[in-house]
This record gives structure tokens, C-alpha cells and sequence, in this order.
């Protein structure tokens, strides 16, 4: 793992926004997890994180909104869409971020973001 | 006609060698007498030989028959004699006083050219000429024939004038001596044809001459004399016949195109009803193709909405299926790394194990709404009981989950007694609370019941949910009982379609309006469930 191990992660479904984030931490990683995307927008730093896990309905901002404000501010980062909606995988599928479907196992979330950083790096 | 029966008996083989008379001459006679009288009325049938002496006579029964006397002494039996020629003789009195003319053909050997005798007929001018015309009817038209030397063979106007010579006072006498008259019958008798009209005291006359031409001479005079009061009587009859006839045309005319236009109008007024009726049969028509039309649009619409709905049921199903799956399968994992925080996993899991079984419970509910086998546990209970413990168990949640939702009850002063399916009841008013925490992120829910009894025989109790939430959104407000209709992020929106077919299965009701009046906000809930009496259920705590 290199040096960036920060991890933005936002799910309205608080059960899921801290199941991943002690998942995550688990396993080495430092994780910001919000359940509203006003809130994680407002505390977005650039250049920050390495990596952003967007849900993408959420209510306020959804994930796609809230992408295109991050890229704005952060040319770097990568991010990842996670939803259970088989549908929004199709509404993402034309940006620069990877797709992960729910459920995921803890291991797998882990692979992927791994997998992620790496090709990127 | 005659003369030609005349000649035939002349040319005969007996004749022509003289054979004048004799048994078989009288045969003849009487043979050809009868053939002429059929043609017209002929008194007798004579033979005369070459001295004018009448070898044969035949006569009409009754008369009296002259035979061997001289026949010198009448003009037509000389003039035959030496003209050799066929004779139309003038008028003659007979001895027994009848007036008559005579036809006369000689008999001449055809090879010798010999002169043998004469055959001929006398006929009574009154009947003779009476055939060819009205002679005695003085009031209409009639004739007066003349012979050569102008007596009268004929006289319509006065039988007595009858073998008078036009040119005799007498005659002159009974004209009065009319110079016109006159003037055209002495043309006449020089075979002029022609006319007149004079007067000469018995009315106006009008006369047309006519003479009779036979081998190129005028044999007889003929004047056809007309009344002209008659002719003008007639011509008057003519022109009323006419002026009738026309006034008939015209009325008939009238009449046909009076029954014609009438015709035509009712015709038209058939016609302008049928094509009325076929016009409304065709709109009707129209109609119920544009109605079908109609129909089928929004039945294709409807086709939409549902397979829209159907996608966005599966998109939404499988969120609300994946994310407590999710939540469970990492919290398990987290339990299964750090046992020791057991306590602080463990409800998370059961609350989202909870989650999907609403869910599943849900989705099965209304599989079993839509087959119509959702069955109903039914028991007496008093519907304040069953909401207040729901409350309680509400109120502990907000303060569990910290939401700044305040939840009020007011239940009615009476005993609200209903049978009904306390666990479905108990469902439907979770449900509406649920919603309206859902919905009112900060603020107030009152939730009452009163009794509405209203004098009737089914009184019914009236459950109202009101809070001071966003409100139902207009965009589904007019379908929120339906399937998959929800604002939420959470949940299948199933819930209050739930809810709503519980409720009517119990014979109640369910709607819901916005809270708008006096600067409010949210929403408000109702139901209605029936009340049974309270003296008859009192034995009757429990009926399933």
C-alpha cells in the first residue's frame, strides 16, 4: 500500500457507511465516511484522499453530482461508484470511475480498491 | 263495282252471243241482282236488246217486274245505246212514282264489235244516296246530289224537294232565290269544285261542291251542306272539349307536380332522416372508435407505466434487498474479526435482519393481496389499546434515534370496539406513523381517533395521522395508495398500498390529503374502521 491510504466514503445508509468504514480500516486503511454528500462535499480537501467510494443515490446530492464536484476539485483521486442499484450501473458507466456492485464481501471491497489504486498509480 | 258486275254480265258467254233472256238468263239476273244489292240497294236488274225492247227484269220481291215493253223513252237506254259506253243516268220517275238513276252497260260482241242489247240497274236515289250521307237530318250536315241536269237526286234539307230541278221555283222558292247558292251549283253542274256560305232563311249554310267523275265526265253533283251553327257548335264543343281537355291537362299537371314536389319532400324529408340517422350511427361510430382509440392509447400508456413501473420495482427491489444484505454479510465479516465487539455489531445485524423481513413480509402481502388470498385473523379489540402501545413503542424509537419529532395521541372519549385483524390493524398504523417520522424531519405528529356515528346504524371509528412533514408530493398525490409509489430513498413503496387494501378488506377506508389550510404544513391520514356494539361484544372477547 503506498503512502495515500485516505478513503473518502459516502453511503446515506448509515449501516453501511460504517460497516465499510470498520471493514476498511481493518485492513489498513483511513477512512472519512458520511452519510450525506452536502456534508462530504463541504469537507472535501483536494489532494487529500486517495480514493473516493461514492453510493450514488443519496438524497440531497446524489453520487453522480457529487462525483463531477469532487473531479472538479481533484484531478488525482480516484473514485469508485458502489450501488445496489443494478440500473445506475449503466448511468456511470460513461465516467472515469470504477463500478462496484452491493453486496460485497469486506475482502473483495478491498481487492478492488487495491486493484484500483494500482492501475492508476 | 257495279258497272264492273254489269260488264262482267255482258262479257259473259251467253250474253255475247245474244242470249237475252230464258230461264238461264233469269238466273243470272237474279244472281248478279242479289251480288249488286249486296254492294248497295239496286230495285231491278235489266236486260234490253238491240231494239230497246227489255227482254229481262228482275225485281226486289214485292215489285212489280215489266218485261217486252219499249224502253225507248228513257235517255239512258238511247245515250247507252249510242255512246257504247257504260251510262250514269240523271233522275227519273218511275211509274210507281220512285225516283231513281239507272246504270246502264251496253252488251257488245267482242269479236264482231255487234251491238246485242243492255244490262243494267235502277236504284232509288233516297236510298241509294242516304248511304253517303245524313240526308233527312236537317239540323246537321247534309247532302244534295244532283244529275246532270241539276235535279235533285238527293235533298237532305226537304225530301219534297226531291226530282226537282235546282233551277225549278220551286226550288228557287225554297232558297228564296239565293243568288250564292245558286252561283255554286251552276259551277257544280259544270263540274267546278268549290264552296260557300249563304243564308237564304233557315240559318247559315255552308256547302262544298263535289261532282262525281266517271270515264272523265261529271255524272253526278254532290253538295255537302253544312250548318254552320253546327260547325260553330261543334267548333265551340271543340274548343270547350279543348279548353276542358287543356284545363284538364293544366289541373292534372298541377296535380302531378303538386304530388311530385310533395313526393320529393317527403322524399327529401326520408332522405334528410336517413342521412340524420347514418350520420349519428356514424358519429356513434366514430365515437366509439375514437373511444376505442382512446382506450387503447391509454391502455398502452398503462402498458408503459406498469413495465416502468415493473423496472423500477426490480431497481428499487434490488436495493432494498442488497442493502441490509450488504450491512449484514459486513457485519458478520467485522464480527467474525473482532468477536469482541460483538455488542456493538450485533443490532446492527438485527436491525437490518429485521429490515429485510418487513421487506420480504411486504412483498409476500401483496403477492397475497393481488391472488386474493390475504386472509384476516379477526378478534375484538379496542383500536385505542392497539395505538396507544404502538405509540409508546414509537416514542421510544424517537428517543432511541434521537429524531426532533415530537408524537402526540388523542383518543376518543368511547371504547372504540372493532373485529378486526389486530396484527394487520396494528401494521396499517405503523405504517402511517413510519411514514410520517419518514417525512418530518423535525417537527410534530398528532395522531386521534374519534367515534362518528352520525344516527346511523354503522357507526365507525375515524383514525387521523397528521404531521407537520413536507407534505405529500403533487407528483404522486392522486396515486399514493398505488404499488411502488414512494419519495423515499428507502423502501418499495408498497407499504400504503398495503395498508389501504387491509383496510378496505375490513370494510373501512383510507385517504389522505395535504395539510394546507392556515399556513400548514404535511400531510394528513385517515381510516375508517367499523365499530361493533359494545353490549354484544362483551361476551365476545376473542373471535378468530
Amino acid at each position: 500500500m503506498g503512502e495515500n491510504n485516505k478513503i473518502l466514503l459516502v453511503d446515506d445508509e448509515a449501516d453501511i457507511a460504517l460497516a465499510f468504514r470498520l471493514g476498511l480500516e481493518s485492513n489498513g486503511f483511513s477512512v472519512d465516511a458520511y452519510t450525506s454528500s452536502i456534508k462530504a462535499l463541504a469537507n472535501f480537501k483536494s489532494d487529500f484522499y486517495k480514493l473516493a467510494l461514492l453510493d450514488i443515490k443519496i438524497p440531497e446530492m446524489d453520487g453522480v453530482e457529487l462525483y463531477k464536484n469532487i473531479r472538479n476539485r481533484d484531478k488525482k483521486i480516484k473514485i469508485c461508484f458502489i450501488s445496489a442499484y443494478d440500473v445506475d450501473h449503466h448511468i456511470v458507466k460513461n465516467y472515469s470511475a470504477c463500478i462496484i456492485k452491493k453486496p460485497i464481501t469486506i475482502d473483495d471491497l478491498v481487492k478492488k480498491i487495491k486493484k484500483e489504486i494500482q492501475e492508476h498509480d | 263495282m257495279i258497272i264492273s258486275i254489269l260488264q262482267g254480265i255482258a262479257d259473259s258467254p251467253r250474253f255475247q252471243h245474244g242470249e237475252l233472256y230464258g230461264e238461264k238468263i233469269i238466273q243470272i239476273g237474279k244472281d248478279k241482282f242479289s251480288q249488286i244489292n249486296n254492294i248497295t240497294q239496286v230495285d231491278g236488274l235489266f236486260i234490253v236488246d238491240e231494239n230497246n225492247i227489255m227482254t229481262t227484269h228482275i225485281v226486289s220481291e214485292g215489285k212489280r217486274s215489266f218485261v217486252n215493253i219499249d224502253m225507248s223513252h228513257r235517255n239512258y237506254i238511247n245515250d247507252t245505246k249510242d255512246t257504247l259506253k257504260p251510262v250514269f243516268s240523271d233522275g227519273f220517275k218511275g211509274i210507281d212514282g220512285i225516283f231513281r238513276i239507272a246504270l246502264s252497260v251496253p252488251i257488245i260482241n267482242s269479236d264482231s264489235g255487234k251491238f246485242l242489247g243492255i244490262v243494267g240497274v235502277t236504284i232509288p236515289t233516297e236510298s241509294f244516296f242516304s248511304l253517303y250521307g245524313n240526308i233527312h237530318d236537317v239540323n246537321s250536315q247534309f247532302l244534295v246530289i244532283y244529275d246532270k241536269k241539276g235535279t235533285l237526286l238527293a235533298v237532305g234539307a226537304d225530301k219534297s224537294l226531291l226530282a226537282h230541278n235546282f233551277f225549278e221555283d220551286t226550288v228557287q222558292t225554297f232558297i228564296n232565290h239565293n243568288p250564292i247558292l245558286t252561283n255554286l251549283t251552276q259551277n257544280l253542274l259544270k263540274g267546278s269544285p268549290g264552296n260557300a256560305t249563304y243564308d237564304y232563311g233557315r240559318g247559315e249554310r255552308f256547302t262544298t261542291n263535289y261532282p262525281v267523275w266517271v270515264n272523265g265526265k261529271p255524272v253526278y253533283f254532290i253538295q255537302i251542306v253544312t250548318p254552320t251553327d253546327i260547325i260553330y257548335s261543334e267548333i265551340n264543343n271543340v274548343l270547350f272539349g279543348e279548353k276542358l281537355q287543356m284545363f284538364t291537362l293544366i289541373v292534372g299537371t298541377v296535380a302531378a307536380i303538386t304530388t311530385l314536389i310533395m313526393f320529393l319532400i317527403k322524399w327529401n324529408i326520408v332522405l334528410n332522416d336517413e342521412v340524420k340517422k347514418r350520420t349519428k350511427e356514424l358519429q356513434e361510430s366514430n365515437k366509439q372508435l375514437s373511444l376505442s382509440n382512446q382506450e387503447i392509447a391509454q391502455a398502452n400508456e398503462d402498458l408503459k407505466i406498469h413495465d416502468k413501473m415493473q423496472k423500477e420495482f426490480i431497481n428499487v427491489a434490488s436495493h432494498e434487498i442488497k442493502t441490509p444484505i450488504q450491512a449484514i454479510l459486513t457485519f458478520s465479516q467485522l464480527l467474525q474479526r473482532y468477536p469482541e465487539r460483538q455488542t456493538e455489531f450485533t443490532p446492527a445485524i438485527n436491525r437490518n435482519s429485521l429490515r429485510l423481513q418487513r421487506l420480504a413480509n411486504d412483498i409476500l402481502d401483496v403477492a397475497k393481496i393481488e391472488s386474493r388470498t390475504l386472509t384476516l385473523n379477526k378478534e375484538i379489540f379496542d383500536l385505542n389499546e392497539v395505538i396507544l402501545n404502538i405509540i409508546n413503542d414509537y416514542k421510544s424509537i424517537i428517543v432511541k434515534e434521537n429524531y426532533k419529532v415530537r408524537l402526540f395521541f388523542y383518543p376518543s372519549k368511547e371504547v372504540l370496539l372493532v373485529k378486526a385483524d389486530k396484527e394487520r390493524i396494528a401494521g396499517v398504523i405503523s405504517n402511517l406513523l413510519s411514514n410520517a417520522i419518514k417525512f418530518t424531519k423535525e417537527g410534530e405528529i398528532f395522531v386521534s381517533t374519534e367515534k362518528v356515528d352520525n344516527n346511523s346504524k354503522n357507526p365507525y371509528a375515524l383514525v387521523t395521522v397528521k404531521d407537520t412533514g413536507t407534505g405529500i408530493d403533487p407528483e404522486i398525490s392522486s396515486k399514493i395508495f398505488s404499488k411502488f409509489i414512494t419519495k423515499s430513498f428507502e423502501g418499495l413503496g408498497l407499504g400504503l398500498y398495503i395498508s389501504k387494501n387491509i383496510v378496505e378488506t375490513h370494510g373501512g377506508k383510507i385517504w389522505a390529503e395535504n395539510n394546507n389550510k392556515n399556513g400548514n404544513r404535511g400531510a394528513i391520514f385517515y381510516f375508517t374502521l367499523l365499530l361493533i356494539d359494545n353490549k354484544k361484544s362483551s361476551n365476545n372477547t376473542i373471535d378468530k
